[in-house]
C-alpha cells in the first residue's frame, strides 16, 4: 500500500512539472541579476541591454532595481550608444554603491559626444566625496578645458591637482601636459598663404601645410612636365599639337596643385586636433579604468 | 498517517527536484525554439545562454551552444558561430552528441574559409568518437575540406572508404562510383593551380609574362602590348630630340604598367585558383549527391 501510494505522488508531481510550457518562467530577483552578470563577463553587452529591458524593474526590489540602472548604461556605454548610457547612469542614486562610478562616467560620455558644458555640469553637480574622487574631478574638469583649447581654465585647474599624488592621476596628467603645450605651441596654417606659395613653387604650399613628402613629390611631377611642356613649344613651335596637349596636361596639374594646396591646409588643421582631442580622451579615460 | 506523510514527504521532494530541473531547462529549449522559428534570433541566442547558465550540465549546456551556433550560422556569422563553439569544452557527453558537436564545428569552420580547423575538427572526431557509423554521414564535408587544403590523394581515399559504407549500394553501382571517384581525382582533371609568387616573378622579368601563366593569356599580351607601346614612344621621342617628352610620356608610363603589370599577376593568379577549386568542388559535390 505505501509503495503504490509513494509512486501515485511521484506520478502527480511529474506530471505537474511536465505541465509547465513554453512560457517563460520568471526567474528569482538574485538569479535574474546573476544572469546579467554570466552575460557581461562573456561581454555580451547586447543581450545584457535586452534582458534587462525585459524585465519590469518597478516590481524589483531598490537594491535590484539600482544594480540593473548602472548595468544597463554600463553595457549601453560599452556599446558605444553614449546617450543612453547617459540617461542610465544618471539615474543612479547617491546611496547606491555605483554611484561615483556612474556619474564620472556619464560625464566622460558626454565629453565624448563633444558636449563639454554637459560633461562639466555633470561633474559639478555631482555629490562627490573624498580626496581622490575630488581630485579625479578636477582633473576631468581639466581635461574638458583642454578639449574646448581654454588653456586658462586647463592651467588653474592643473596648479590645484598639482596636490595629488596620486599615482593613477601622475602619468595621464603628464601626458595632458604635454598635449597643452602641443596645443599652446601650434599655429593653424592660412588656405590662401599655401595657395599663394604652390603657385609660386609648386608643392612649397604642401610643404607649408606639413605635408613635406606630398609637396616634393608634387614639385618633381610639376616640373617635369612644365620642361616637357617648354621643350615642346621651342621645338615644335606654339601652335604644334604636341605643345597643346603637353601645355595642356601641365597647366592641369598646375592648377590642381594650388587647389590641393589650399585644401591640404584646412585638412591638416582639422587632422592636428582630431588627433589631439583623441588622445586627450584616452588620458582623461585612464584614470576611470584605474580607479574603478 | 502522520509518519506517512512526514516519510514520503523528503522521498518526493529529493526525487521530484531533478523533474522540476528538467522541466524548466526543457521549457526554456522550446520558448527559444520558438523564438527562432519566429525570427527573433536575438532573442532565441538569449535564451540559450540563459539555458547554459542555468542548466550546470554539460549535455544540455552543448545542446544549447549548438542551437546558437546554428541560429548564428543561418543568420552568415559563421565566424562568430565558430568561435561559440570553440571555446566549448567536450566532457561529461555520449559520442552521437560529440560527433554532432565536432561536425557543426567543422562547417563553422569551413565556411568562414578556415579549412585548417576545419579538418582538425574531423581529427579530432576520429579519435575522439568510436563508433564510424556515427561520423560517416559528415564525410562529404571531409572531403570538401581535404581538396581545400589540397590533399587530394586523402580525399580521394576518404570518398572510397565512404562508398563502403553505403549498404544500399550493390557491388556494381559501388564499382562505377568507384571508377567516377578515380576519373574525377585523376592528374588531369585535378586543379591546375598556379603559384601566385611566381606570376609575379615572371612579370618581374617579362611584362606580361605571369598574366599568361596565370591563365589568362588575352590580358598578357595585352599588359605586353601596353609596355612596348610606352618604350616605342620613348624610343621615338628621344630620336627625334624630344628628351624629356621621351621620359615623361614613354618611360614614366612604362614604369607605371611595369610595377601594375606585376600585382596584377598575383592577384589573377589567385583568380584562377579560386575558379578551379569551385569547378572541382561542383564535380565533387554532383559526385557525392550521386553517392547519397
Amino acid at each position: 500500500m505505501q509503495p503504490l501510494a509513494t509512486l501515485f505522488i511521484l506520478i502527480i508531481f511529474y506530471s505537474a512539472a511536465m505541465g509547465q510550457q513554453g512560457d517563460e518562467t520568471p526567474m528569482p530577483a538574485e538569479q535574474q541579476v546573476g544572469f546579467i552578470h554570466h552575460l557581461m563577463r562573456q561581454n555580451n553587452h547586447h543581450q545584457v541591454s535586452m534582458e534587462i529591458d525585459r524585465l519590469d524593474l518597478q516590481k524589483l526590489d531598490d537594491k535590484w532595481q539600482d544594480s540593473l540602472i548602472f548595468l544597463k548604461g554600463w553595457s549601453a556605454y560599452w556599446q558605444k550608444d553614449l546617450d543612453t548610457a547617459i540617461v542610465y547612469l544618471l539615474k543612479s542614486r547617491p546611496e547606491h554603491h555605483f554611484y561615483s562610478r556612474s556619474r564620472f562616467y556619464a560625464s566622460i560620455c558626454a565629453t565624448s559626444l563633444s558636449d563639454y558644458q554637459r560633461s562639466d555640469s555633470i561633474l559639478l553637480t555631482s555629490h562627490i566625496e573624498g580626496p581622490v574622487y575630488q581630485h579625479l574631478r578636477d582633473f576631468q574638469l581639466a581635461g574638458n578645458a583642454l578639449l574646448r583649447h581654454d588653456l586658462g581654465t586647463y592651467d588653474s585647474l592643473r596648479e590645484r591637482l598639482s596636490a595629488s599624488t596620486h599615482y593613477a592621476l601622475e602619468e595621464p596628467g603628464k601626458n595632458l601636459d604635454m598635449l597643452a603645450e602641443e596645443l599652446h605651441n601650434y599655429k593653424p596654417g592660412n588656405r590662401f598663404v599655401a595657395a599663394g606659395l604652390s603657385a609660386v613653387i609648386p608643392g612649397l604650399g604642401k610643404v607649408y601645410a606639413g605635408k613635406h613628402g606630398e609637396g616634393v613629390s608634387t614639385l618633381l611631377v610639376t616640373g617635369m612636365l612644365g620642361a616637357m611642356a617648354y621643350e615642346n613649344y621651342s621645338k615644335a613651335g606654339p601652335a604644334n599639337w604636341k605643345t597643346l596637349a603637353a601645355g595642356s596636361i601641365f597647366a592641369t596639374y598646375y592648377i590642381g596643385n594650388i587647389w590641393g594646396s589650399y585644401f591640404s591646409v584646412q585638412m591638416q588643421n582639422q587632422q592636428f586636433y582630431d588627433r589631439l582631442h583623441n588622445q586627450i580622451q584616452i588620458h582623461m579615460h585612464v584614470p576611470l579604468r584605474t580607479i574603478f | 498517517m502522520t509518519a506517512f506523510i512526514i516519510r514520503y514527504k523528503f522521498i518526493c521532494m529529493f526525487l521530484c527536484a531533478p523533474f522540476f530541473s528538467f522541466a524548466q531547462i526543457d521549457s526554456l529549449f522550446d520558448l527559444a525554439g520558438q523564438y527562432a522559428h519566429a525570427g527573433n534570433y536575438s532573442r532565441a541566442i538569449l535564451e540559450y545562454e540563459r539555458i547554459v547558465y542555468l542548466s550546470g550540465q554539460q549535455p544540455q549546456e552543448i545542446r544549447a551552444r549548438l542551437a546558437q551556433a546554428r541560429i548564428l550560422k543561418q543568420t552568415n556569422q559563421p565566424e562568430q558561430a565558430l568561435d561559440i563553439l570553440i571555446s566549448t569544452p567536450l566532457m561529461g557527453i555520449d559520442d552521437s552528441l560529440r560527433a554532432v558537436f565536432l561536425y557543426e564545428t567543422a562547417l563553422c569552420a569551413f565556411l568562414s574559409n578556415d579549412f585548417n580547423t576545419a579538418e582538425a575538427q574531423f581529427k579530432r572526431m576520429e579519435f575522439r568518437v568510436e563508433d564510424t557509423a556515427l561520423y560517416t554521414p559528415y564525410q562529404w564535408l571531409y572531403v570538401l575540406t581535404l581538396t581545400q587544403n589540397g590533399h587530394f590523394e586523402k580525399a580521394r581515399e576518404a570518398l572510397h572508404k565512404s562508398i563502403k559504407n553505403i549498404p544500399s549500394l550493390s557491388a556494381d553501382e559501388q564499382q562505377a562510383l568507384s571508377k567516377q571517384i578515380d576519373s574525377l581525382f585523376h592528374e588531369d582533371n585535378l586543379p591546375n593551380l598556379k603559384d601566385p609568387e611566381k606570376a609575379m616573378m615572371l612579370s618581374t622579368f617579362i611584362p606580361g609574362a605571369g598574366q599568361m601563366y596565370a591563365g589568362y593569356p588575352g590580358e598578357g599580351l595585352l599588359n605586353l602590348s601596353l609596355h612596348l607601346v610606352s618604350l616605342s614612344v620613348a624610343a621615338y621621342a628621344g630620336y627625334h630630340g624630344f628628351y624629356i617628352t621621351g621620359y615623361v610620356a614613354g618611360l614614366a608610363v612604362f614604369q607605371k604598367f611595369y610595377f601594375g603589370s606585376k600585382e596584377r599577376a598575383y592577384h589573377l593568379a589567385e583568380k584562377n585558383n579560386k575558379s578551379q577549386f569551385q569547378e572541382f568542388n561542383s564535380h565533387l559535390s554532383r559526385l557525392m549527391s550521386c553517392q547519397r
